[in-house]
């Protein structure tokens, strides 16, 4: 059976014709590919920090997304997606890998000397997913607890950990703050952006989204007109996250004249 | 339009292992164009197709290990679909539902000369697709503009050829009839000026 003749292949003055050309010929903007990317990119750090720390269970993710009720659906996703992979027990190898990430990032964090120590300490120490996954799990007794309501309504109350705690509970605020800063980007506030992706390594000493943030203040930096600041995140990202989701549209900032 | 094709390698392991996420950016950027666009002509602003061609990566990365080895445009295309439902319901609650309204649809027409702008091309498009079933649209769209064959919207659908092939012949009237009286309101528009 032949397909019939495409109208958007008809004659060129047709009014059909045009118009489904001009549906074809629409493209999404680059922005909203490095977006996306970018967002495929968070998640993928998000998990590496959750593997690394080892302290985010299912449930504390769960109660992440509880948290972070009021932020961006792309971001809820994102942690949805985080407690799937948990849950089936998926990032083993990936925490490994990123775990050595997190821990080998140090340039990032001169602004707060405590911090690369502080993840170390916790890559050493920290078991990785395999409580994750245990923890999603319904009703299986849990060997360490995690700070959120889910958790304590699923096993028997036990004090929580500091490590725990420190590694769930901030990130809500990390997905948070990160996601006002990219919707204030996203509507065009490059100013805006800045400011609020402001201070971000020193309000969290354990940074799991830097490569998401210095990718938004890049690009912030970038539509506010100020290349040479743009370029020095640029050849930050390159230099120290060139593998990840951000290096290419970084690379492409730094080849820009 | 013809995309690059995805390499399989990681999303084909997913099923046995799980660990497909270094797939899902390749995904992406093999098919990005392709759900975006789909989202728009499925009735979504160009903004809100930016956040719902996000959402369906993020779920495809997601649900990697459900990802068939040639079959990425497929589960792409019936996300894809999710999101869009999801979102046109969202954006109807804000608005009163029901049909859209033809005699203001051939209101506040483009000129002739606004055509040559892509974007009021576009707009008036989306218009004329706003008022098809979105059963018919998607094939519509599939075929006139993202130039699948009749054979590939079938597997796409999950439907057998026949009816796919049925649904753009309805499609093909459906919006012919629309465009033609369009321009007959156009013409009748332009002798009455």
């Amino acid at each position: 059976m032949n397909d019939p003749e495409r109208l958007l292949h008809g004659s060129p003055d047709g009014l059909s014709a045009r118009l489904l050309r001009a549906g074809a010929d629409e493209a999404p903007s680059p922005r909203s590919l490095e977006r996306t990317l970018a967002a495929l990119g968070a998640a993928s750090t998000a998990l590496g920090a959750a593997g690394t720390a080892g302290a985010l269970g299912a449930s504390s993710t769960a109660g992440v997304l509880g948290a972070s009720g009021g932020g961006k659906v792309v971001t809820t996703l994102t942690l949805v997606s985080l407690a799937k992979w948990a849950g089936v027990g998926v990032a083993g190898g990936v925490a490994v890998s990123l775990a050595a990430h997190v821990a080998t990032r140090a340039p990032e964090s001169r602004s707060a000397p405590t911090a690369a120590s502080a993840v170390s300490a916790e890559v050493r120490t920290v078991r990785p997913l395999e409580h994750v996954a245990k923890a999603e799990e319904p009703r299986s007794p849990a060997p360490e607890t995690s700070a959120t309501v889910e958790a304590r309504a699923l096993v028997p109350p036990a004090p929580p950990s500091r490590l725990d705690e420190r590694a769930s509970a901030p990130l809500a605020a990390e997905v948070t703050f990160v996601d006002r800063g990219r919707a204030l980007f996203q509507s065009g506030d490059a100013a805006g952006a800045l400011t609020a992706l402001g201070g971000y390594e020193q309000r969290f000493p354990e940074p799991r989204l830097l490569p998401e943030v210095l990718y938004l203040r890049m690009e912030a930096l970038s539509l506010a007109g100020d290349r040479a600041q743009a370029n020095d995140i640029a050849r930050r990202i390159v230099r120290d996250y060139g593998k990840g989701p951000h290096a290419a549209r970084a690379r492409a900032v730094l080849s820009n004249p | 339009m013809v995309l690059p094709d995805l390499a399989l390698g990681p999303l084909s392991e997913s099923a046995d292992t799980g660990v497909a996420s270094t797939a899902a950016p390749e995904l992406a950027e093999a098919h990005f164009g392709y759900v975006w666009r789909l989202c728009r002509r499925l009735g979504l602003s160009e903004s809100d197709a930016d956040d719902a061609a996000q959402q369906v990566f993020i779920t495809a990365e997601r649900r990697s290990a459900d990802i068939r080895a040639g079959r990425e445009r497929a589960f792409l295309y019936g996300v894809a679909v999710n999101v869009v439902a999801k979102s046109r319901h969202a954006r109807a609650r804000l608005r009163e539902a029901g049909e859209l309204d033809l005699d203001a649809l051939e209101s506040d027409l483009p000129s002739v000369e606004d055509l040559s702008d892509q974007k009021a091309a576009r707009a008036l498009l989306d218009r004329l697709l706003d008022a098809m079933s979105l059963e018919l649209r998607a094939v519509f769209v599939l075929y006139e503009i993202e130039e699948q064959t009749v054979a590939e919207i079938a597997e796409t659908l999950e439907i057998p050829v026949g009816t796919a092939a049925s649904r753009l012949r309805r499609a093909r009237e459906d919006f012919a009839a629309r465009l033609a009286r369009l321009e007959a309101q156009r013409r009748f528009s332009g002798a009455t000026r």
